[in-house]
């Protein structure tokens, strides 16, 4: 196919040739150059947004990471302070899983959250569900200049960062900045003026786990309905979930996820009546269907959240 | 009429075919050691307006080829890095506009139900000169990305790669992330539908 072998395909490569052969472009390099993020002078971490962001194209967001947001609170005093209003935030941290090492997605609520742009700021603070860990150290995010236009953003990354993040780290940030953002980019990574690495998404089903929880939050206190949210591809789009207390297991049953197959997560949600359970610590397990019962593959993935009836 | 798109050329030919540069550039080192700077001179003085044109047929707009194009220059720059190579780097712009053009016309598709038939302008956004001789031109070229733009997406970027950019099949598959049979399949759909609806330029010699 590398050269027309037909006389169809002489003549239709003729005809495209000619339907685009007066199609005189402008010069657009001086703007390609203007969208390219400079920075003057190195900068450290705790400067504020600002001046940077003067010497860049308007489509540009600058945003210095200044410190690390609050973890979740549900305390009502915090929370309705006037100092901004608290968001989830979506970040992805790393577990175990029967496939290896892969990522989950975690919400953090957080205080005045710059909406999309608070991740990398977890990432460093690290998971509130003890099942998970993070990959970046704390201060490895010098700044992160988003340019979705371009589909990139840029992540600076400073010498506490990993000196040779995994790739399993660079899809980390990968996902936590694209779930922030709600933008299909790649993520150039930076040190000083040099991009290291220019990083596009790792296909879900072969960087996530399989099953992953949104709802509840880790040690969230319940009483009268547990509401459970998370995202599976799972066979049969069938999500077993089971109540577990002192390696017991107290109530079992499934949820159905929106779909499966497909090359991505779905969403499941439900209620579970936890009014009969006694008060105390109890563990919510969510896997994957497996209909082999363990004897085929690498067994179920899962997630579990702890949480405490009242 | 079956120019080879000016984008096969190498970036160490630049002075020969940089027709669309603002200026002559002078190489004077080696592509592996340019940095992101150079790279993204020295590609779009060879590129730019052969990639314009890869997005005219794939998007069939002519301002929007140029967003789109300038969009994966931008990208390109901050990928050259990893790329340091004029081969792989043409690969990522051509798969960049191809797949950018994808997205652009999804969200074209919602905004245009409002704004059809804005007039005699061709497709192209370009006003063609009015002599008979031009008009039948500028009918054929109208009607040629017409009909591209007629067929289902795949189909039409695998024949703007095939036909225009002139990629194997193993390049189409590496630019749209498909399976070599899965280019055969839309490559051979894509023609059949282009011969029935182009009939009038084609001669048939079969």
């Amino acid at each position: 196919m590398n050269r027309p072998d037909t006389e169809l395909d002489r003549q239709l490569a003729d005809l495209l040739h000619d339907a685009v052969a007066e199609v005189e472009p402008e010069d657009r390099l001086a703007d390609v150059r203007a969208r390219i993020p400079r920075r003057a002078t190195p900068r450290r971490w705790g400067l504020v947004a600002g001046g940077g962001a003067l010497a860049l194209a308007a489509t540009v967001t600058v945003v210095a990471l200044t410190g690390n947001p609050s973890p979740v609170t549900t305390d009502p005093d915090i929370a309705d302070e006037p100092t901004g209003v608290t968001t989830a935030v979506p970040a992805y941290f790393v577990g175990e899983t029967p496939t290896g090492d892969r990522l989950y997605r975690e919400f953090q609520a957080v205080q005045g959250a710059t909406p999309g742009l608070s991740g990398l700021a977890l990432l460093e603070s690290g998971p509130t569900d003890p099942d998970y860990r993070t990959l970046w150290p704390d201060g490895s995010f010098e700044e992160q200049i988003s340019d979705p236009e371009a589909g990139v953003v840029h992540v600076f990354l400073t010498d506490a960062a990993p000196e040779e993040p995994s790739d399993l780290a660079l899809q980390q940030v990968v996902y936590t900045v694209r779930a922030g953002l709600q933008e299909q980019v790649e993520v150039a990574f930076h040190r000083g003026e040099t991009v290291v690495d220019t990083v596009a998404a790792a296909p879900q089903l072969q960087t996530l786990s399989l099953v992953s929880l949104s709802d509840p939050a880790e040690g969230q206190q319940v009483s009268g309905t547990l509401d459970v949210k998370g995202v599976a591809n799972s066979h049969e789009a069938t999500v077993p979930w089971r109540i577990v207390k002192d390696d017991v297991d107290v109530d079992a049953s499934f949820f159905t996820a929106r779909d499966w197959m497909g090359e991505r997560l779905f969403p499941f949600e439900g209620e579970i009546d936890v009014s009969s359970l006694d008060p105390g610590t109890y563990t919510l397990i969510v896997e994957t269907s497996d209909p082999s019962g363990g004897s085929e593959g690498f067994g179920p993935y899962s997630d579990s959240r702890s949480f405490v009836v009242e | 009429m079956c120019q080879p798109p000016a984008d096969t050329a190498r970036p160490t030919n630049v002075h020969s075919h940089a027709t669309a540069a603002p200026a002559p550039i002078v190489v004077t080192d080696e592509p592996a050691t340019w940095d992101a700077d150079t790279a993204l001179e020295q590609l779009y003085a060879v590129h730019w307006r052969s990639l314009v044109r890869l997005g005219v047929l794939v998007v069939g707009d002519l301002a929007q080829a140029e967003e789109i194009t300038q969009d994966a220059f931008v990208a390109l720059h901050a990928r050259w890095r990893r790329l340091r190579d004029p081969d792989k780097a043409l690969a990522y712009l051509r798969q960049t506009v191809v797949n950018r053009s994808r997205s652009a016309l999804r969200h074209r598709a919602v905004v245009n139900r409002h704004a059809q038939a804005t007039g005699p302008r061709s497709a192209t956004g370009i006003d063609l000169p009015g002599s008979d001789e031009a008009a039948v031109a500028s009918e054929r070229r109208a009607r040629v990305l017409a009909a591209l733009q007629d067929l289902p997406d795949r189909q039409r970027e695998v024949m703007a790669l095939r036909y225009y950019a002139g990629l194997s099949e193993a390049e189409i598959a590496d630019a749209l992330g498909i399976s070599r049979g899965a280019v055969k399949s839309h490559a051979s759909r894509g023609a059949a539908a282009l011969r029935a609806t182009l009939t009038d330029y084609l001669e048939d010699r079969s």
